[in-house]
């Protein structure tokens, strides 16, 4: 994990700060729902190869 | 009840007049009201008296006591949907849609039901309202967040009351405390005047004691007679049980227990078991995660921008990771939600109805997932009834629009309510209705509280 996958980077990216405490406690979280987005993409590329060629 | 007014053997007054002390007692023990409406509600009742009297004709559900969750605005009452944000509201103009139309069948309003801050955040200690208590334990989350809705059926206070339901708002809390919930079909019941969250997974349900009851306030809003008494076969009927990851290797024993034995039952009054192949329940976690968090930030990021103090510290972490969903993310799970939507639809071709747990897991201590966490103890990941480790198994049909009822059907080592859910066709309602009845567990339902 590089600082720019952090949630605090996240966040500045939207002009957001927010706490170090609460930023540290929503770590593991902000990683799960990056890891759900990915889980996403992983499933649409698989959906896409299901798809019959038009 | 019904039968009750209609025979004579009681008055809309008394029973509305008897509402209203529980509510107001043991509906402010389990903090499960916000406000509770008195005079308006006596003389409501009153003049059904009168009518019924002089022999008019009621609406249906004429006298017969309901309440209403805090995010749905009802005329005169400022709607504050547990949370500071809201203190300089001014009092609803007129009532919501769905309001009205309850209004017009003839129930009478007794409350409104508390909910966890902006039906998103909590349990919090950190907001202006205390969070509903679940009357079948008190030391366990209620479930949320309709959890002041599903406290005050639950408990014998008032026989339905209206929910709001994005995630499972209304079934969730409905499995832990041991009542019926229902989520209908997405638009079923009209969402204006009530406060948004996530608009396109935004669907407004009701809570009820038993299916009977459910079934009475469903075909009375769809201005239809009552199935009852719901019928005794099942024949005809086609039914998938989901398994893999909708029950999951970690499911509570009794949740297992409780898939088992209904399919038993639906299999012995002649229904056709059938096995049914939907997406992973992971997949439909993430999609629903992500875009209930990237519309909640579209709902509330005006205010968290300028006045973040105002949210609780677990509506305000929630709404933080939603800021941090992009456009690309966004419009990836939405192109991922059509495609979950074409398999459930497909899966529908081959059954009427589709079991599922309605949460893998008994209510968790209050203690343990209550925010703001104590100073002692190190940051951690708060607890959260849409992430990837939640118990709930309803995101899916917010998903997709497909109406879902949960219902109790047995209890836990600890003695606490197992929900299942049944889910129908878009308007198949009364499908899911009929196939809840008979799943329903009874044994130990009535509360002692």
């Amino acid at each position: 994990m590089t600082d720019d996958d952090t949630l605090i980077a996240a966040l500045r990216r939207v002009g957001l700060v927010a706490d170090p405490a609460m930023t540290a406690s929503l770590e593991a979280s902000y990683r799960d729902l990056r890891s759900q987005i990915d889980l996403i993409a992983a499933t649409e590329v698989r959906v896409d190869d299901r798809r019959p060629a038009t | 009840m019904l039968e009750e007014l209609a025979d004579g053997e009681t008055s809309a007054e008394r029973i509305v007049r008897a509402a209203i002390e529980r509510a107001q007692d043991l509906g402010g023990d389990l903090h499960a009201f916000v406000s509770v409406i008195v005079e308006p509600a006596i003389a409501a009742a009153r003049g059904f008296d009168a009518r019924r009297r002089n022999g008019e004709r009621l609406p249906v559900l004429a006298g017969v006591p309901w309440a209403v969750k805090d995010v749905v605005d009802v005329a005169g009452c400022v709607t504050r949907a547990g949370s500071r944000t809201t203190e300089a509201r001014a009092p609803a103009a007129a009532d919501a849609a769905v309001v009205a139309e309850i209004a017009d069948l003839g129930a009478v309003l007794v409350g409104k039901t508390s909910t966890n801050e902006l039906a998103y955040g909590g349990p919090s200690r950190d907001v202006d309202f205390p969070m509903a208590l679940n009357p079948a334990g008190r030391d366990r989350f209620t479930g949320g967040s309709s959890s002041g809705s599903a406290a005050a059926v639950a408990a014998g206070i008032v026989p339905f009351a209206i929910g709001t339901d994005t995630g499972g708002s209304v079934r969730g809390p409905a499995a832990w405390t041991g009542c019926i919930g229902v989520k209908p079909t997405i638009g079923a019941l009209p969402s204006s005047g009530v406060m948004a969250l996530a608009g396109s997974l935004d669907h407004v349900g009701f809570l009820t004691r038993t299916v009977d009851d459910a079934d009475v306030v469903w075909s009375a809003l769809c201005g239809e007679p009552p199935q009852r008494p719901l019928g005794p076969t099942l024949a005809g009927f086609r039914i998938g049980f989901l398994s893999g990851d909708w029950v999951g290797a970690d499911a509570d024993q009794a949740v297992r227990g409780a898939v088992d034995h209904a399919a038993h039952v639906v299999d012995a009054l002649d229904a056709e078991l059938v096995d049914v192949e939907m997406p992973d329940f992971a997949e439909f976690a993430a999609v629903g995660r992500v875009l209930i968090m990237a519309e909640a930030w579209e709902t509330h990021a005006a205010t968290m921008r300028h006045h973040p103090e105002r949210f609780g510290e677990a509506t305000r972490g929630r709404l933080l990771l939603g800021a941090t969903i992009t456009a690309a993310d966004k419009a990836l799970a939405s192109r991922s939600r059509r495609h979950l939507a074409t398999a459930t639809c497909a899966a529908f071709e081959h059954v009427d109805v589709i079991v599922t747990p309605t949460a893998v897991a008994e209510p968790p201590l209050l203690a343990d997932v209550v925010t703001p966490r104590p100073r002692s103890e190190p940051p951690c990941e708060p607890f959260s009834l849409i992430g990837s480790t939640s118990p709930m198994r309803t995101i899916p049909f917010n998903l997709t629009g497909h109406p879902a009822v949960s219902v109790p059907a047995g209890r836990t080592e600890s003695n606490l309510p197992v929900g299942l859910q049944v889910v129908g066709r878009p308007w198949g309602e009364r499908d899911a209705l009929r196939v809840a009845r008979a799943i329903e567990y009874h044994g130990g339902e009535v509360l002692d509280v």
